[in-house]
């Protein structure tokens, strides 16, 4: 009867090994899935255009220009940004005329005669009469913009001057705030279609990728009624995509800003890269020694007695939860380290990435202390005895014999602290201060806040909209992440099987 | 001549003490480290009891928080956190001890074992973090529509699979051969060798492997972050339903606690550490427990 049992649990036992090797591959496949939501997002654009003066006034700035026109996306579906509805209408003669506080000379405005891939709207776009254009259909800043900018959408730019223009007045444009052309698939050009009766000008046209700011010195024209304001100068803004939007993303990534909540979201990964990297490096510099010590001491020096009390004692501290110790960390290190170099490191409160480095060291020493203790208690006897029987001390076989013949278990015990280190979340997020950073004032960086890969993860996951490109990339944060441990995991196992003392 | 060796030994003798002093030196440094890394962790452990010790009392663990939070006690949440550990203890024991006898007694030594094995440390090594966006892709958005309990458990079984895996293998090798020979001989099978004569004496290494890791799978925040928590709630479901809600939870707790510092006395967050910390120490005491019996077993047979 129970033989019966041995084929059925056969099959039970090959499928749960199985099982495993199905977790692993389920982990890349549906990180990688959800990742893909990256490369496929709607990526928003936004130019602002203002007419002024020769002479600017003092603090003139085109991002606070009140009568500068917006031609952007609808980026209303963005992460973090509210809904906005709001059409200014196009700014009337009269208004230019009697704002004496912002000295405006003109005003710009735009006409969307179609909504991106509306077909039958180009075709209208095309056919359109420029003299009939309705001023009361010109906005200064329309949200209801195409989200995408395909190719051939246009934009009508009216441009008009009013009672103070004086012989010539300048076309500015530049890009909205945080608004990067360099990084969009999408580009512009500003073409000259019409100008004023009684004004000859050559041919204008301007690649607004290569340009993204700059000004056009164009011969002054008042509008006298606002019915003339489509009679003036009109530019048209023409999408011409340049690269795909998986390319674009692409870019974005290696980019070296990380700025998901900006109107126009940056993803670039580079400085969480470095700073998860430099946490890492400068914890296993400081828990490497020290665990390697513990080590040598647990397995060469100490007393039977002292070891049965050591050993469980370090696999305490591993056991003990990472808020936990984070906390702890909060309150003792970050204060302790703040009074050491709150003046050398300019640190500002206790949460820095030295703080979360330091932290994270302590946390790598059993860790590494554990395997390394494996390594060493696995090291032959003869060797030992060798040493001995030439006479050398203690520390001299320990450091000419021991610790060479472990080398490749040694080697392995920190590349599993490392990845250890490199996913650890909670003491991070909690620790180094959650501000995205380029490491760049050299040593000061050590005090300054900072932010992980790991952590952005945690942080970010709890407030985003599934399916969203913040989304997808906080996914491919994890891919990365998970390739990178997953590396190092191989290289430290591999190296296991590299120390000729173990089976 | 004679002068001249008795120079040469006095130096061989004084370059002796010179190496002997060193010896000691590095002896007592390496000591010193070892103490050191000792008063280090009881230190912080020490820390974590002094501190929280004031705020721990009955109501503390049985009532529920009050007065958004600032009063009460952190009863639903010691709740939520032992029903995640008995959830993945459960799911990982059959599947971990499955997935340990696989490596030492089916698996043999084919090539590609060695590579299912690199890749089970490389699991047992992945970031938490990443098991809990995993969790999130697949049982929250997928499979319960929510952050669930059911999520959660199955998120931090996940997790803690691989390293009972591990740890059930080393158990079972650690079986003297001659009993499993010798089972063999008397005309068992194979499976009956495993249920009557290896799972027996293994057991109790396998028992704490599978509490330490789903302990620690516990204490993790970030998966039970992304799959199970939820920082305040008022439903109490009925038995049936408790999987299909999600739960406070104490690593959840801390983590909320320590980013709103308004809310929160520290003696709380203390407080809420040192429970998260005892159920710690009280899987591991049973796991310390378990092993020296295991050894007795050993020792005995």
């Amino acid at each position: 009867m129970k033989r019966r049992l041995d084929p059925i649990m056969t099959i039970i036992v090959h499928s749960s090994g199985v099982l495993l090797i199905f977790v692993a591959i389920a982990l890349l496949f549906f990180l990688g899935r959800e990742s893909r939501y990256a490369f496929d997002q709607v990526f928003p654009y936004g130019y602002r255009f203002a007419v002024t003066g020769e002479k600017l006034p003092e603090n003139y700035d085109l991002e606070n220009d009140v009568y500068a026109t917006v031609i952007s996306a609808n980026i209303e579906a963005q992460d973090g940004i509210d809904e906005k509805e709001e059409t200014l209408p196009l700014s009337t003669v009269d208004a230019i005329n009697a704002d004496e506080e912002n000295l405006p000379i003109g005003g710009t405005g735009t006409y969307i005669p179609f909504v991106a891939g509306d077909a039958e709207g180009a075709k209208r776009a095309d056919g359109m009469n420029l003299n009939a254009l309705d001023p009361m259909f010109c906005f200064r800043d329309d949200w209801r913009a195409a989200k995408r900018a395909e190719k051939g959408d246009r934009f009508l730019l009216l441009v008009f001057g009013g009672k103070r223009a004086s012989s010539t007045m300048k076309l500015r444009w530049g890009p909205d705030a945080s608004f990067l052309p360099s990084n969009s698939p999408y580009n512009f050009h500003l073409k000259l279609v019409q100008t004023p009766p009684g004004i000859r000008m050559s041919d204008v046209d301007i690649d607004l990728k290569q340009q993204p700011a700059g000004t056009l010195t164009l011969p002054a024209w008042q509008a006298k009624l606002d019915a003339d304001r489509t009679k003036g100068y009109i530019f048209e803004v023409v999408a011409a995509p340049t690269t795909s939007t998986a390319m674009a993303a692409t870019k974005n990534i290696f980019g070296t800003d990380w700025a998901p909540t900006l109107n126009y979201a940056r993803y670039g990964i580079i400085p969480l890269l470095i700073s998860t990297g430099l946490i890492t490096l400068l914890a296993i510099l400081l828990a490497t020694p020290v665990s390697i010590g513990l080590a040598l001491y647990m397995s060469e020096i100490a007393p039977a007695r002292v070891r049965e009390w050591l050993k469980p004692t370090v696999e305490l501290l591993a056991s003990i939860p990472t808020v936990v110790l984070a906390y702890v960390g909060l309150l003792t290190v970050g204060p302790f380290l703040l009074k050491l170099f709150a003046g050398p490191l300019g640190m500002e409160n206790g949460r820095s990435m030295l703080t979360a480095s330091v932290m994270m060291g302590i946390l790598l020493i059993p860790t590494i202390a554990t395997v390394a203790e494996d390594t060493l208690t696995n090291l032959p006897q003869h060797l030992r005895d060798g040493a001995d029987a030439i006479g050398l001390t203690k520390m001299e076989a320990i450091g000419k014999v021991l610790l060479p013949a472990a080398k490749s278990g040694l080697i392995a015990a920190v590349l599993l602290g490392m990845a250890r280190a490199f996913g650890e979340t909670m003491l991070v997020w909690l620790l180094a201060g959650g501000t995205v950073r380029m490491p760049a004032d050299g040593l000061r960086t050590l005090g300054q806040a900072t932010k992980g890969i790991p952590d952005t993860i945690g942080i970010e996951m709890g407030n985003v909209t599934t399916q969203s490109a913040h989304y997808g990339h906080l996914f491919l944060l994890g891919l990365i992440l998970f390739n990178i441990t997953l590396l190092i995991n191989l290289a430290g196992y591999r190296m296991v099987r590299k120390n000729a003392w173990t089976q | 001549m004679d002068a001249i060796k008795a120079l040469n030994a006095e130096a061989a003798i004084s370059r002796d003490a010179g190496r002997q002093r060193w010896s000691t030196i590095g002896r007592v440094f390496l000591a010193l480290l070892g103490v050191g890394v000792a008063l280090l962790v009881l230190s912080t452990v020490l820390l974590i009891l002094v501190k929280g010790i004031g705020s721990v009392n009955l109501e503390f663990l049985t009532q529920q928080p009050r007065e958004n939070m600032s009063k009460g006690g952190i009863a639903p949440m010691i709740l939520g956190s032992f029903y995640l550990l008995v959830g993945t203890l459960a799911l990982t024991l059959p599947i971990g001890i499955l997935g340990g006898v696989y490596l030492a007694e089916y698996a043999g030594t084919k090539r590609w074992v060695g590579t299912l094995k690199a890749t089970i440390m490389s699991l047992a090594g992945t970031p938490s973090i990443i098991y809990g966006l995993f969790g999130f892709a697949v049982f929250v958005l997928m499979v319960t529509k929510k952050a669930t309990l059911m999520a959660g458990i199955l998120t931090l079984a996940t997790m803690a699979v691989p390293i009972v895996v591990l740890s059930t293998e080393a158990a079972i090798r650690a079986v003297p051969q001659s009993q499993i020979e010798g089972s063999y001989a008397l005309g068992l099978t194979r499976w009956q060798t495993i249920w009557r004569v290896i799972l027996p004496q293994a057991m109790p290494g396998i028992l704490t492997g599978v509490i330490l890791a789903s302990g620690r799978a516990m204490g993790e925040a970030p998966p039970i972050l992304l799959t199970a928590g939820i920082f305040y709630t008022t439903i109490q479901p009925s038995f049936g339903q408790i999987l299909n809600e999600p739960v406070m939870n104490l690593p959840y707790h801390v983590t909320e606690a320590i980013k709103q510092t308004t809310a929160f006395t520290e003696a709380q967050v203390w407080g809420t550490c040192l429970v998260l910390l005892g159920f710690m120490l009280v899987l591991n005491l049973t796991a310390i427990i378990l092993r020296s019996r295991s050894r007795r077993i050993r020792v005995g047979g």
